[in-house]
């Protein structure tokens, strides 16, 4: 009954707002963030605690303030006032948009204008939970509404499959089998998400990708066994002894007696087909079996809806966050001991790998995607500008990150600023020229005064730069995005941006004063290009400069709203040494590892954990060697949640939908409760229905079918087809089985109940 | 394959108990042309990056009298212009950017409960048609991967989301697609049983694996196992068709011309030699660096792409570099009309070719009037000019299904556009 009424005053205050128009009145004011009435009591604090601080000060904060892209847009949102936005964001959850509440609408891409952000919160997410449960609390009145559990630290994350990555790859078949550096190349880019190429639900072996491990496993396997001594013995002690070792490593485990009955079976038909093939024939299906291909952290039976990851899927984990590669056959061993069931017994392990020089091969690649190091070689130069960047240059720029790096963290057991701001590193080959350092041989060297830790180095300069001059807007971003953790939104659409002609007089730092100075470039550009002067004094390709074609150069910069880190700077050594200083930067950091060690969205699977972890980092000594140990002692390290117990469900190839369905429900409740004396169980003649082929082939169909309520009351639908072949596919509808020779369905949450004259439409497809 | 007749259409239909299904499919909404039962046969996506600029690339004349001036984008066209159907005024509606234009260009922007699955037009495409081939389908990429595979640098979509990723080396292609391909009557070569028995492990132990999982990684397991039955059916033809001529073994290229150039050979042998009816080429991506130094250009494409019309001489890189893809396109259609194909005709009579582009003008940002230039097929009348005047790219999606013998009425977001574009047609 409350549910019904407090439905029914939203509508009344949209439709009031509506008839007003904007700017009008009372609502104009309370739109600027006076006084807005909502039913809970407790709406402003929810506001501020379950969607403003976890999301909206996150994501959407960049845009939607005084002065931002969306300053104009009825959302505006302050960095420092934690009640601003609230009147906005309660008028747009009582807006329809397209059927479900502009507030939900806009940042899930369902708004017929869009969202010149992006699509931010799908549905699905924490984020569109959130938002959720905020409208059904000021539009609904829904009081008890909440954005999920409750922060709980100590939940872990989904059961998992995570590919290995083709950076993974190459080191574990490198290591096992001691090939030529790069000799993976050629295989299919993994997918990146949010900078890094590990995300497990993205991870797929693809048509390409089969393709290619198929034949890397054939032309592997006959390479490797040809270095292999003859096999004297019986049939079944050659298969046992490629099993036991190399299959052992491969797979991580050692075989349960299934696969080794598979095995033997598959080396007995190669044998019979030709002999001394068979254990070619084992090691090419082992490299291309999913349990070499797929790290498992699946863990056994379920126990207080927790399940517990077993030794060698905790080895595996360890060692591919330690080091980036294959655990060794210490590692296995300890794991079929037992010993890493054990908080103290993992954490020697633990120990063991990140004293190994390996431990290089784990930051090296959190590094080379944090920065962008990885994309050096493809980073596009003009040659007659930097006829000096050529392999051999950036192989020494690479070479120097790493050396440089495993240093920090391994051998000085370094901090995050120390990366940032440690001027002891290592310089050879061609970029001692480009340093003004001795050339030859890989040596410590000091960096010069202009210089302080990475974010100086040639390596990542160089990916920051333009083809053909430094890129005070490339070099802002990074420091924007990768350290301060404040994604920047795209440009804005459909602007005519007439910024003043180039002039090649002037520096290009004159240059681009100008280009943001302009509105609307200068609400994100002041983010960026201010940082990015700092940088002048290194050109495209990260050699120092003092002046730019003669003019001088000028390093003076400013960091705009990054919290401690904000404030005027002189040059990149000082915005290193701001970064270094600051919290919020440690945070992100944080973030990040937790990102890439464990290969999810944070922020959507582990958002207590994640906080935690920030927290932890930001209040300790910034020890990287301490992060990773603190990421191995989190419960998501050695347990997962168990899955939920499977039930049919109906709905299940429509994820997006049903997120839409559960906005526009809300909507629809209202509706139904009003009508529910009518209680139309099932149709009755008043429902009609249309089937129309949307498409057609020799195997089989889709249609559309189109319901209409053509009655005086609402209506709950049910109707019958005959479909003429085997359902495969049902959208926006249920399958109620077969009925003789047709086939039922009903509606789904939002489209079950039909008012009157209402319509709505549903979809299958047929196989023949 | 046969074209879908009336007859198919309404056999494949089921009747419903409650209404009349027949009306609506027969009357207005179904195309199912009796007088316009010709489809194409193959399929072939070109995709250039980073948008243009609108009053370099537009033709001039009337429908009937499209010709290119000097100097613009299009002009390397003129040579092949009686086979082109140039599309002028197609919207992506609601799309704007880089990463949104990409997102939509082939998928309209169709999600789960689409007809097309958010799949993008290829693919689905390829779910219909390509059934019976050797591959599905082609997948060709010239440096899109430095990045990665994302929202930027992927165009082709077997489900929302799920990215179908191209091949950048032409020795994979080449490997993939000749490496054990004996004569026409040559007996099979005996690795594809060994092959096969290593395919059949993995799918025991798929299925082993499933059975421990909850949906969410059942389903990647299912994509693996998708994969493995694809990668299975390209072994399943042996020898090549008569008349194939492979490829020769392309020579590790630094240049990006270069491999563009042993990417478009590629695709093409692979057409002609019967192994796949729905082939994409996609150079670069979204934001694409390049610098294309063969040609005098010393920024990146993405930065040209940016330059304001009171920079004229940046313009006019910009437009040097655009001349230089159009040029590509005109060899990929040289190359069609220069492969017989073995029902009669050319390749290019048969094939369908699509130049998409992910932007409009690029300098703004914005996804209006995007560039579409279509070739070949013989389904459509060409050597025309055609002002769309803002039509919905969806409807060009639906256009690009029914000349390919699909009778789909929606492609992507219905709700910016159904039914096809009937001007293509007259």
């Amino acid at each position: 009954m409350k549910r019904t009424m407090m439905m029914t005053m939203g509508w009344l205050l949209a439709a009031g707002c509506a008839a007003g128009g904007p700017g009008d009145g009372a609502d104009g004011e309370s739109e600027r963030g006076a006084d807005v009435s909502t039913p809970c009591p407790d709406d402003r604090a929810f506001f501020v605690s379950e969607v403003r601080a976890p999301l909206l000060a996150k994501r959407c904060v960049g845009c939607h303030r005084e002065g931002g892209l969306a300053g104009a847009s009825r959302l505006v949102l302050s960095e420092t006032d934690e009640r601003a936005g609230f009147a906005g964001a309660v008028a747009l959850a009582r807006e329809s948009a397209g059927g479900v509440p502009a507030l939900l609408a806009r940042p899930a891409g369902l708004h017929p204008d869009g969202h010149p952000g992006g699509t931010l919160t799908p549905p699905g997410t924490a984020g569109y939970a959130r938002l959720q449960a905020f409208v059904a609390r000021v539009a609904g009145g829904d009081c008890a509404a909440q954005a999920g559990q409750t922060c709980d630290a100590s939940t872990p994350g989904k059961r998992r499959l995570r590919r290995l990555t083709r950076r993974e790859l190459d080191r574990t078949l490198r290591d096992l089998f001691a090939l030529p550096e790069g000799f993976s190349a050629g295989l299919a880019a993994d997918t990146v998400v949010a900078g890094f190429d590990n995300r497990a639900d993205v991870g797929l072996v693809t048509p390409l990708v089969a393709s290619q491990v198929a034949t890397m496993a054939e032309q592997l396997s006959a390479k490797i066994v040809a270095g292999w001594a003859p096999c004297a013995g019986a049939g079944s002690a050659c298969v046992d002894a490629v099993l036991d070792g190399v299959g052992r490593r491969l797979f991580r485990r050692p075989l349960s007696s299934g696969e080794r009955a598979r095995y033997r079976a598959l080396y007995a038909a190669a044998e019979e087909d030709q002999a001394g093939v068979g254990r070619e024939a084992v090691l090419g299906a082992l490299l291309q079996s999913p349990s070499f291909l797929y790290r498992a952290e699946l863990g056994g039976a379920a126990a207080g809806g927790v399940v517990t990851l077993d030794g060698y899927e905790r080895a595996t984990a360890l060692s591919y966050l330690a080091w980036g590669t294959t655990p060794d056959d210490a590692l296995l061993d300890a794991a079929a001991t037992g010993a890493l069931d054990t908080p103290a017994g993992l954490s020697a392990q633990l120990e063991r790998l990140l004293a190994d020089p390996r431990a290089s091969g784990a930051t090296e690649a959190f590094v080379s995607q944090w920065l962008d190091v990885g994309r050096l070689d493809s980073a596009p130069k003009d040659a007659a500008v930097y006829p000096a960047f050529d392999a051999g240059l950036r192989a020494a720029m690479r070479e120097e990150t790493r050396r440089f790096v495993d240093h920090v963290v391994r051998e000085r057991h370094g901090t995050l600023g120390d990366l940032l701001t440690s001027r002891e590193t290592f310089v050879g080959g061609a970029l001692g020229d480009l340093y003004g350092a001795p050339a030859g041989a890989v040596q410590p060297w000091t960096q010069d005064a202009v210089r302080a830790g990475l974010l100086t180095q040639a390596s990542v300069l160089a990916v920051h730069g333009g083809p053909a001059g430094s890129s005070p807007i490339q070099r802002g971003k990074l420091v924007r995005e990768r350290l301060l953790c404040q994604p920047l939104p795209p440009p804005p659409a459909n602007v005519s941006v007439k910024p003043p002609p180039v002039d090649p007089t002037k520096s290009t730092r004159e240059r681009f004063a100008a280009h943001g100075a302009v509105e609307p470039c200068l609400s994100c550009h002041r983010l960026m290009d201010p940082i990015g002067f700092a940088f002048e004094g290194f050109d495209g390709i990260g050699r120092a400069r003092a002046t730019e074609a003669g003019h001088p150069v000028d390093t003076r910069g400013s960091i705009l709203d990054a919290g401690s880190a904000s404030g005027d700077v002189t040059g990149a050594a000082e915005v290193a040494a701001r970064l270094a200083a600051s919290p919020e930067v440690r945070a992100c950091f944080a973030s990040q590892w937790v990102r890439f060690g464990f290969g999810v969205d944070e922020e959507e699977e582990l958002p207590c954990l994640t906080d935690g972890l920030r927290m932890s980092f930001q209040e300790g000594d910034g020890s990287v060697e301490g992060l990773l140990r603190a990421l191995v002692a989190t419960p998501h390290f050695t347990t997962r949640r168990a899955d939920p117990e499977q039930q049919p469900a109906p709905m299940a190839p429509d994820a997006p939908s049903m997120g839409a369905a559960g906005a526009a429900g809300a909507a629809g409740a209202g509706g139904a409760a009003g009508a529910s004396g009518a209680a139309g169980a099932t149709s009755g003649d008043s429902v009609t229905v249309t089937t129309t082929t949307d498409t057609s082939w020799p195997g089989g169909s889709c249609s559309t079918a189109k319901i209409v309520n053509a009655g005086a009351a609402a209506a709950t639908w049910q109707v019958s087809l005959e479909i003429g072949g085997e359902l495969t596919d049902v959208w926006n509808a249920v399958d109620l089985g077969a009925k003789g020779p047709t086939r039922a369905f009903r509606g789904v949450e939002w489209n079950a109940s039909l008012p009157p004259g209402g319509s709505t439409s549903f979809g299958f497809c047929v196989a023949k | 394959m046969p074209p879908i007749s009336r007859r198919s259409l309404s056999l494949g239909l089921g009747a419903a108990l409650l209404a009349s299904p027949f009306v609506d499919l027969l009357s207005g909404g179904g195309r199912a042309r009796a007088d316009a039962k010709k489809t194409a046969r193959r399929l072939v996506v070109f995709f250039t990056p980073n948008g243009t600029v609108p009053s370099r690339w537009r033709p001039v004349g009337g429908e009937s009298s499209l010709s290119f001036p000097a100097g613009s984008i299009l002009e390397p066209l003129t040579p092949v212009k009686g086979d082109l159907i140039v599309c002028d005024g197609v919207d992506f509606v609601g799309v704007s950017n880089h990463e949104g234009g990409m997102a939509a260009m082939l998928t309209g922007g169709g999600d789960a409960g689409s007809l097309s699955r958010g799949m993008s037009v290829d693919q689905f495409v390829a779910s219909k048609i390509g059934g019976g081939d050797r591959f599905a389908s082609l997948e060709l990429g010239v440096q899109t991967s430095a990045w990665g595979g994302n929202v930027q640098t992927r165009m082709c979509y077997s489900a929302p989301g799920a990215f179908v990723p191209p091949d950048d080396d032409p020795a994979s292609v080449h490997a993939r697609l000749f490496a054990g391909l004996a004569p026409a009557g040559a007996p099979a070569d005996p690795r594809v049983a060994r092959r096969r028995r290593a395919l059949d492990v993995a799918r025991e132990e798929l299925a082993a694996l499933s059975a421990r999982l909850g949906k969410e990684e059942r389903d990647k397991l299912g994509v693996h196992l998708a994969s493995l039955d694809k990668l299975d059916a390209s072994w399943g033809v042996g020898a090549a068709a008569a008349g194939c001529q492979p490829a020769p073994m392309p020579v590790a290229k630094p240049s990006f011309a270069d491999q563009g150039a042993q990417q478009l050979d590629l695709l093409v042998a692979a057409l002609a030699c019967g192994m796949t009816r729905v082939a994409s080429l996609q150079w670069s991506h979204t934001v694409g660096p390049q610098v294309f130094d063969w040609l005098g250009l010393t920024e990146g494409h993405h930065a040209l792409s940016h330059i304001d019309d009171s920079n004229p001489s940046g313009v006019e890189q910009f437009v040097k570099a655009e001349r230089w893809y159009a040029s590509q396109f005109a060899g990929l259609i040289d190359r069609l009309r220069a492969a017989p194909d073995p029902a009669g005709g050319t390749l290019l009579d048969s094939t369908l070719v699509v130049w998409a582009k992910e932007l409009g003008d690029g300098r703004l940002h914005e996804c209006k009037s995007v560039p579409f230039v279509m070739a070949g097929g013989g389904v459509w009348r060409t050597g025309r000019l055609l002002q769309l005047n803002g039509t919905p790219h969806q409807r060009l999606l639906v256009s690009i299904c029914q000349a390919m013998g699909l009778t789909n009425q929606t492609f992507g977001d219905a709700s910016k556009g159904q039914g096809p574009v009937e001007a293509l047609w007259s």
